[in-house]
């Protein structure tokens, strides 16, 4: 895997975090939101590969329990784990397929998910759960094509096709 | 070299310290000093980025909607005045309030003083429904103040750092409100649900509430939350549930404030 430059994924990961916190947590579909610092992690770990991929998780879930002064053990845990699940795949699965990006994000939204709702302590009903990752999918698997391919350009500037 | 999974691990129990010293903190309603550091790095990028928004909204709303505005502006000037009358009315019958409760010689209850703050960051995920306000410890906010906006009750401060706070709206999993109907003071807690609706939970089973009515906050302490003043608006029932098998009255009550369009709220922080 190549070596993604450590600032330009905490840049990524920071404006990723503005976004979110500023426009895109007020945008809702079917009361569900766009988790685009999820999205950066899992382009991050196609990208990246598994260890870089664990660490963007690791500081992803840090800035989403911060913003939300809630089970930030839950949230690091979950983004590690679909960081590394993503991350672990490009040596099963060729990067080259078109539909990588797509495939991965509902991917690493439904290991990110099913972590949440195993490790939070909060309760929550399984048809809401069900609702919001279903939706959560389709919304992230929408954004992270552009969003592959805008990382990609930024992460591994010299790369003709893939990092790896 | 370590492998990858060693390091993973390692992030592992850099995460568990994290959690430990964040939750240490939590206990005295401050946020972890990694956790205040984020918030005071990103805070001020988060006001300005919000700013920038507003400006491009509001020369675009100039451009296309300048009659509108026009008519818009007239209205809210006329209803400005009405909320002003209104006010010195009310402000002449609190002060008579007042002074009957001296006469009873019923304690004074206790009053905040009320401090504007811009809500600068919304909630990261669909897991819980928190604001970041842009006042902290420094302003005199501490942890379990009430917030609150012309429309009515938004929340309540559950963290504090130097230059910021993170509030949870009483849509929050976590919210609880003591609350009461205003028309027949059916007395009950109010909990969020995560998503638009709120319950009203814990209402005496032949309580007479009804699909419309305005519920308040009753000035009773729900759990271990704020103590919310009475009086402050929560929302109005829109449906009632009777289970008999159980003797249970829920009622479901949609939220007076439109959390997705207020930018700016008031902290009730004590003198």
């Amino acid at each position: 895997m190549a070596q993604l430059a450590f600032w330009r994924v905490c840049l990524a990961l920071g404006v990723a975090y503005l976004i979110q916190t500023t426009y895109l947590a007020q945008l809702l579909v079917y009361e569900t939101r766009c988790d685009l610092l999820l999205v950066v992690v899992v382009c991050v770990a196609l990208l990246g590969g598994q260890e870089r991929g664990a660490w963007c998780g690791f500081l992803a879930g840090v800035l989403s329990g911060y913003a939300g002064a809630w089970h930030l053990g839950s949230f690091i845990v979950s983004r590690v784990a679909a960081g590394a699940a993503v991350g672990y795949l490009p040596r099963k699965v060729s990067t080259e397929n078109a539909f990588a990006p797509i495939i991965c994000a509902v991917l690493g939204t439904l290991v990110a998910d099913l972590v949440f709702l195993v490790m939070s302590p909060t309760n929550f009903s399984l048809t809401w759960w069900l609702r919001h990752t279903i939706v959560s999918c389709l919304l992230h698997a929408t954004v992270a094509y552009p969003l592959y391919f805008l990382l990609k350009k930024f992460l591994c500037p010299t790369a003709k096709f893939h990092c790896n | 070299m370590r492998s990858p999974l060693t390091r993973i691990l390692l992030l592992l129990f850099l995460a568990a310290g994290l959690v430990i010293w964040q939750s240490r903190s939590r206990q005295h309603g401050k946020a972890s000093p990694p956790a205040s550091a984020v918030a005071t790095v990103f805070s001020p990028l988060q006001s300005v980025t919000l700013r920038v928004g507003a400006w491009f909204m509001d020369v675009g709303r100039v451009m296309v909607r300048r009659e509108d505005i026009r008519t818009e502006n007239e209205l809210l000037r006329s209803r400005l005045a009405n909320a002003e009358s209104q006010k010195n009315r009310l402000l002449g019958y609190q002060k008579e309030n007042l002074e009957l409760r001296k006469l009873l010689e019923l304690p004074v209850r206790p009053s905040g003083k009320a401090l504007a703050a811009e809500i600068v960051g919304y909630q990261a995920t669909d897991f819980s429904q928190r604001v970041t306000l842009n006042v902290g410890s420094r302003h005199g906010v501490f942890s379990k103040d009430v917030v609150y906006c012309a429309y009515g009750l938004v929340g309540q401060v559950i963290q504090v750092s130097p230059f910021t706070s993170v509030a949870a709206l009483i849509t929050d999993r976590e919210s609880g409100v003591g609350a009461m109907t205003a028309r027949t003071f059916a007395k009950g807690i109010v909990m969020g649900s995560g998503e638009r609706l709120c319950k009203f939970s814990y209402i005496n089973f032949n309580a007479d509430v009804r699909e419309g009515d305005m519920v308040e906050t009753s000035g009773l302490v729900a759990g271990q939350g704020a103590i919310y003043p009475r009086g402050l608006v929560v929302g109005k029932v829109l449906r009632v549930e009777r289970d008999k098998a159980y003797s249970r009255l829920d009622a479901y009550i949609d939220p007076a404030v439109p959390f997705d369009r207020i930018s700016a709220v008031f902290v009730r922080i004590r003198q």
